[in-house]
């Protein structure tokens, strides 16, 4: 098994428009944010099976990560 | 460290995403003017009377032929979402937030389509068109997250000490009934479905009335609401002016429950409408702001101005969250008023669907003339230091382009210190330390937002003093704009809101409900 990892909004683009994209588990989210080309200061919120997570977080089989843009909603 | 003001303060986004814009503006415009209904009891319904929808960046363009909805349709509306209410309230909230996370998902895959729309409509710039489509599926993630996270708002109370009896009591949070919504213009999407992802996953039915100014993507959102499996009646969306439709809206009898975004005087109407009513009914009012930015001598002012140009001139100050008042310490006043309108001569204005423009034109014809009428009266009060015209070169001349204003040296005693302008004008003004800025802070009626530039101790004394819902200190990616859900919970004080609990927080879901104790005694 492998963790996927869906970028929700504007991040989508970080994975050619893409909803979803599977990696290896064992890595820190950041490790994935920068392996995906994701720059992790723009990553405002890391869910993992919807419970927020640090960057840190090391993740698991199985797993599905969503993270959300510090833009998403950044705008009011 | 040196902060440009750019998108990228905040975010930067890979050139896939300005490509997948540009796609999704193209396949927008081919398919301009196309008829859209109201939905009721999950139909699509025209009406007689339709207007037109037609983007502020040029006049002549009509976006969407909209519905004329009136009392008829008001009253089908909310009929329709009473009889879907039993059953909907007694969904489990796990089904009901099934739906609406489907609904998130599914703005999430229409996103370019709908920020496109919205760029258009609303004449936002693109980045800030993503953001609000984007926040809107965040705010109805964040409803789902809270009814998880409170387990439905099931509480098991105290038992009581009864001899010879078992008691259990337990508290419910029940949903009210009815919730209608009444969305502003310059935010449709979020401010939108924000109250309706909130009133739905609490198990009320809704009925959303749009502003008049932007219909369309409102309607392109409902779509993914309708798209996602709720229910008929659940969720009802209805256009049509803010003096027939919106009024007939406005009923005791059908209405259990509102939220109103949007000006002072129409949300204070409503406050008194329903006030009316047999018993008292709950409505969550967000209004507007005169959010100032207040800067000590010991500021960062590179930061300071950052902070403040962004906030006062994102939307072309149509945010009620927009920097309108800067108060500054004398000892830095010329160089931060210098390096304000440095920032602010350099922000690019024009069709706001084009990647590099930050300022496109304000909402509509009344708003242009507004602009104008108060870019006199504080020109004869003050001095205008940048700004201060409508722009009308070229393609221009078809929109409502404003240039972002500041002024200074007018009279605390000028009416418009505490008047929401809601448009690309800020004040600025010298004081002689922060007692005196803190006391022009709070001395207008709006609590909305508030920003601060200075030193740690000073912070602490501004988040102790100022009256505000929502407040910032040394921020350069908005002075007092930019909230985002689940970070910074958006609400206001005073004449700025009615419940004192901040939407996209901890508290704001129990709004959307009543409690019910339920003691069992065996």
């Amino acid at each position: 098994m492998a963790v996927t990892i869906r970028p929700l909004g504007m991040l989508k683009s970080y994975i050619g428009g893409k909803s979803e994209t599977a990696v290896d588990a064992g890595g820190t989210v950041r490790k994935v944010l920068q392996d995906l080309g994701i720059p992790p200061e723009v990553v405002a919120l890391v869910l993992v099976d919807d419970e927020q997570q640090s960057k840190e977080y090391v993740l698991r089989d199985g797993e599905t990560v969503k993270l959300m843009a510090i833009i998403g909603g950044g705008t009011r | 460290m040196t902060f440009k003001l750019t998108y990228a303060t905040m975010f930067d986004p890979p050139p896939e995403l300005h490509t997948s814009f540009d796609q999704a503006l193209a396949k927008v415009k081919a398919s301009l003017g196309k008829e859209y209904g109201l939905l009721i009891d999950g139909k699509e319904v025209f009406t007689a009377e339709k207007f037109l929808d037609h983007t502020p960046i040029n006049t002549e363009v009509v976006l969407a032929v909209m519905q004329k909805g009136g009392e008829k349709e008001a009253q089908d509306a909310l009929a329709a979402a009473r009889r879907a209410f039993p059953r909907w309230s007694r969904t489990p909230w796990q089904d009901r937030i099934t739906l609406v996370r489907h609904a998130a998902e599914l703005i999430d895959e229409r996103l370019f389509e709908i920020g496109a729309a919205m760029a258009l409509e609303v004449g936002k710039n693109r980045m800030e068109s993503l953001g609000d489509v984007t926040e809107a599926a965040d705010l109805l993630r964040y409803s789902c997250f809270q009814m998880e996270k409170n387990n439905g708002y099931v509480v098991e109370m105290g038992r009581d000490p009864l001899v010879g009896y078992s008691a259990r009591n337990l508290s419910v949070m029940r949903p009210y009934g009815v919730w209608l919504v009444i969305s502003p213009f310059n935010f449709p999407a979020a401010l939108s479905y924000g109250p309706v992802g909130a009133a739905l996953v609490t198990g009320n039915t809704v009925v959303l009335k749009p502003a008049t100014d932007t219909p369309w993507v409102t309607r392109l959102i409902a779509d993914c609401l309708r798209d996602a499996g709720l229910p008929d009646g659940v969720f009802n969306f209805v256009t049509g002016p803010g003096h027939t439709l919106g009024q007939a809206l406005i009923t005791c009898a059908d209405v259990d429950g509102a939220t109103f975004t949007g000006s002072y005087d129409v949300g204070m109407g409503i406050f008194r409408d329903f006030s009316q009513c047999g018993w008292p009914r709950p409505i969550i009012l967000e209004m507007g702001g005169k959010n100032p930015a207040v800067v000590s001598r010991h500021a960062d002012l590179e930061r300071a101005a950052t902070g403040i140009v962004r906030s006062a001139f994102g939307l072309q100050g149509q945010k009620c969250s927009a920097c309108s008042r800067v108060l500054v310490e004398a000892p830095v006043y010329d160089a931060l008023v210098s390096r304000l309108v440095e920032m602010t001569d350099r922000l690019v204005i024009g069709n706001p669907t084009e990647k590099p423009v930050y300022l496109g034109p304000v909402i509509n014809k009344k708003a242009y003339q507004d602009y104008q009428a108060y870019i006199h009266e504080l020109g004869e009060a003050g001095e205008i230091l940048t700004g201060g015209q409508v722009l009308t070169d070229g393609e221009l001349a078809k929109g409502y382009f404003c240039a972002p204003t500041l002024v200074t040296d007018v009279p605390f005693s000028h009416r418009l210190w505490k008047y929401e302008m809601f448009l690309p004008i800020t004040m600025i003004a010298r004081v002689n330390d922060l007692d005196e800025a803190m006391q022009h802070a709070n001395g207008v009626d709006y609590g909305l937002t508030a920003g601060f530039y200075g030193n740690a101790n000073e912070v602490e004394a501004f988040f102790d003093q100022i009256e505000a819902g929502v407040t910032y200190a040394n921020r350069p990616q908005g002075a007092t704009t930019g909230a985002w859900p689940g970070f910074q919970p958006f609400g206001g004080w005073k004449s700025s809101g009615s419940s004192g609990k901040n939407a996209g927080g901890h508290y704001y879901l129990p709004l959307y409900m009543h409690e019910q104790i339920r003691t069992m005694i065996t």
